[in-house]
């Protein structure tokens, strides 16, 4: 018998199901268990969830529909509206709780409780139910009650002390990655928990902080000053121990990120490649060594003056195939815009870009893909974000078993 | 019966190489799995010479802190893996495991014989991950080196940074500790769910350069609905004003006086208020350039200024209590001497665990970042190289004492 070919096959977490209340700290946390086949249900209050706000939007056209974040963000999910603030509504989420293995939260650490749905509460009403919460610096201590948008988690955790130059301020990484991070490790930490019960029955409340999550991407900047007394400052990483050439240049068409004198690069090869465009007797040998451009200098800075020279002449794609398709390679990689991402070659060869159908605007929009290629439980965008509400009637009929009227009821007293 | 930790009897081979597949098996360690890496002195992974070295051990292979906080709570057995009978015990340990991780360039691990189809063949239900570059097929499957090269390439590079500055470069691999290892941590744990309910394992191909790009946010959707190519906006936020850092009274570091900031985000009118009022500016809060969001973000450098006027001089450290505790979000840029000895959040958690190492002494790690209500975990030492030999060689392959010496004598382990 022949298998069912990788579209037809379910995703890994095809049997989860998952209640998702998470705001942008931990909206990613779903995302990764919706786009592996969980049944992720996003609650959201009657009046639309505020992530809706955030833009850009499509069409310029700043409605809670329109949201690219929350279309980026929610992937795959399945969406109501409900009213957590009001008894009845208190009382319908623990019923869906008991249908569900896993419930993703970032409030502030107390207001789940004084709603009267803490994880003790949720664990009487199903004690196989696993609580994932995901704050700025966990659920309880000093802290605890600070707020922490993004910008913060990077800045308490040392990442940002590393990022940029020593003569400017610090700078952030892009893109709310701090958010991203804590909704990552929320996500890891609570398919541990699906382990654990698996083995030994039973939920728990798993309790993420994005300090301590990011703290792990300033990679050694703590063992550097518990085991040298030094602490490491922006600017600093690539002159110790690492290749120390600038890595940033500007080419004809963008910029170009360039590794040299670094671990499993060649000096050679760079040679090579200049004395291929006439500019041989300009490297000098001296520069074969790598530990002689790791240094400060005269040599360091004649070294990349050569380097920005010859960059200018090439666009980003041409010194990309220039140095790969050598035998002895020179790592130099266009800096990509989100442009060049979306009109990559490797990744439209590899099915990265897909096409979901929005069937509300009557059209398909171009979606990033997968993060990894697992064919035997592919990773799927089974549909794009919810509108506002727009499962109520299925997951209130068929999970609840509510009835029309009991539905209506609810609409009307504005708890859905 | 006490509780097994959530991934007791999962045996991970570790196959990884400086960071991201290294990375990435310490959190199955960390969940309680066994992870054997497979080394040797011939050829040791680069990791065990990079910085921080614990001071009088530089030449050790037993004393990087950047090693061993990475392969925490591992095994290390010394194979020779260019020997042909180095290969063929590290096929018959990859089958008695569940999961293997490398993160060579794409293409090495077959040519080495250790591959997927070579590995199913004697592990049917193997789950194994390649962390390549951009990924195992593909014109571009040619372009290999460094986890920051993917980061550029992905996007993260050319969003971050000012407006009117070239993009930059995270200070830190970020990529390689966090993003790649994280994804495929996560892809591995749900390869396992998935494993438990059909019996079947599978071969996972993370791109570093795809998984980065799916860290840049809506930055996709931007381009392909509206064709806009989204710029840097430094430490700004598209719906927070004023956001950034502010600077503060240097502080002694090193024999010499640092520079030092504070983040400050403004999420609504209300906080833009209440930091007028700390600031002792209240007359500011309802001033026609500020009031409203999208005047503070027509204004916003002139906000920043006034900020900064007044952070300048006082302590981060005072600015950010001060603002917490009225409800403004704050936070000090530290460092890693902040985070291990004076964050009062960091000691709470006990997030940074002490280890005993035969060769480093008394060591902190990171811990995982998270805490499980009904699991703790735990943290032990990185692994000398070569530390686990007996346990691998005698009780796991069975390899008689004379079997042994011949690895030794021959070169097989080394």
């Amino acid at each position: 018998m022949q298998e069912p070919t990788g579209e037809l096959k379910a995703g890994p977490l095809s049997d989860l199901k998952v209640l998702d209340l998470a705001g942008p700290i931990g909206v990613y946390c779903g995302k990764l268990m919706a786009d592996l086949g969980a049944d992720v249900v996003r609650i959201e209050p009657p009046t639309g969830d505020s992530m809706r706000e955030i833009g850009p939007f499509f069409d310029d056209d700043p409605k809670p529909e329109k949201s690219l974040y929350w279309w980026h963000f929610n992937t795959s999910k399945r969406g109501i509206t409900l009213d957590l603030e009001q008894p009845e509504g208190q009382d319908i989420f623990k019923r869906l709780v008991k249908w569900a293995d896993i419930g993703i939260e970032s409030f502030s650490p107390g207001y789940l409780q004084s709603l009267g749905l803490d994880f003790d509460s949720l664990h009487a009403v199903n004690p196989e139910f696993i609580l994932t919460s995901i704050t700025p610096f966990g659920q309880t201590g000093p802290h605890s009650g600070f707020k922490g948008p993004d910008i913060v988690g990077q800045a308490m955790s040392g990442v940002m002390q590393t990022v940029g130059i020593p003569e400017k301020p610090p700078y952030l990484i892009a893109s709310e990655i701090g958010y991203w991070t804590a909704a990552t490790f929320a996500a890891n930490a609570s398919l541990l928990a699906l382990a654990y019960r698996d083995l030994n029955g039973g939920g728990q409340h798993v309790d993420t902080s994005m300090q301590r999550a990011m703290s792990l991407g300033a990679g050694n900047s703590m063992s550097t000053y518990d085991t040298l007394g030094h602490v490491l400052n922006r600017g600093e990483l690539f002159a110790r121990g690492r290749g120390g050439v600038r890595t940033l240049f500007r080419c004809k068409d963008g910029y170009v990120f360039y590794i040299a004198a670094a671990p499993g690069t060649s000096m050679e090869a760079t040679k090579e490649l200049l004395t291929e465009h006439d500019l041989g007797e300009e490297f000098d040998n001296i520069w074969l060594d790598p530990t002689i451009l790791r240094q400060e200098g005269k040599e360091k800075a004649r070294f990349e003056k050569l380097m920005e020279g010859f960059f200018l002449n090439f666009t980003r794609l041409e010194l990309l195939d220039m140095g790969f398709n050598r035998e002895r390679q020179v790592f130099a990689v266009p800096v990509g815009t989100p442009k060049d991402i979306v009109e990559s070659p490797q990744m439209a060869a590899r099915g990265f870009i897909i096409d979901v159908e929005h069937p509300e605007l009557g059209q398909t929009i171009r979606y990033p893909g997968a993060p990894y290629k697992m064919p035997e439980s592919p990773w799927r965008l089974s549909r794009r974000a919810p509108l506002v509400g727009e499962h109520n009637e299925e997951v209130y009929k068929d999970i609840l078993e509510m009835t029309g009227d009991e539905i209506s009821g609810l609409q009307g007293s504005g708890v859905i | 019966m006490s509780a097994k930790l959530p991934l007791e009897g999962i045996r991970v081979l570790d196959l990884g190489w400086r960071a991201v597949a290294p990375v990435c098996a310490r959190m199955l360690g960390w969940g309680g799995a066994e992870v054997i890496r497979i080394e040797s002195a011939s050829r040791h992974d680069g990791a065990r010479q990079m910085p921080p070295i614990t001071p009088g051990r530089d030449g050790s292979l037993n004393a990087s802190e950047w090693f061993n906080n990475f392969n925490c709570n591992k095994m290390s057995v010394s194979i020779n893996l260019g020997h042909p009978e180095g290969k063929e015990l590290a096929r018959r340990l990859a089958a008695m495991c569940d999961v293997v991780v490398e993160n060579f360039s794409a293409g090495t691990i077959d040519r080495m014989g250790l591959g997927y189809e070579t590995l199913r063949k004697l592990k049917p239900d193997i789950i194994m991950v390649s962390h390549s570059l951009t990924g195992l097929t593909g014109p571009w499957s040619n372009v290999k080196g460094h986890g920051p090269m993917a980061a550029a390439m992905a996007g993260m590079n050319y969003l971050s940074g000012y407006e009117d500055s070239e993009p930059i470069s995270p200070g830190q691999a970020f990529t390689d500790y966090v993003v790649n290892p994280h994804h495929s941590a996560f892809a591995i744990l749900a390869a396992l769910h998935h494993r438990r309910k059909t019996g079947k394992g599978q071969y996972i191909d993370l791109s570093q350069y795809e998984s980065i790009s799916l860290t840049t946010g809506s930055s996709f959707l931007e381009y392909t609905t509206l064709g806009n190519v989204r710029e840097r906006t430094g430490n700004r936020s598209s719906y927070a004003a004023p956001q950034g850092v502010f600077p503060c009274q240097h502080i002694p570091l090193d024999g010499k006086m640092e520079d030092r900031w504070c983040a400050i985000s403004i999420g609504n009118d209300e906080e833009w208020k209440l930091l007028c009022q700390e600031m002792g500016r209240a007359e500011l809060a309802d001033d026609p350039r500020f009031s409203t969001f999208e005047s503070r973000k027509e204004n916003e450098a002139e906000a920043e200024e006034i900020i900064s006027a007044w952070t300048t001089g006082q302590m981060a450290e005072d600015v950010m209590d001060r603002l917490q505790g009225v409800g403004v979000a704050a936070g000090v840029v530290q460092n890693g001497k902040d985070l291990l000895t004076s964050d009062p959040q960091m000691a709470f958690s006990g997030h940074y665990r002490k280890v005993q190492h035969a060769e480093t002494g008394e060591s902190t790690y990171d811990g995982p970042p998270f805490s499980l209500s009904e699991c703790p975990l735990e943290v032990r030492p990185g692994p000398l190289l070569g530390e686990h030999n007996d346990y691998v060689f005698q009780q796991l392959l069975g390899l008689n004492e004379d079997e042994v010496n011949h690895g030794y004598v021959e070169g097989i382990i080394v």
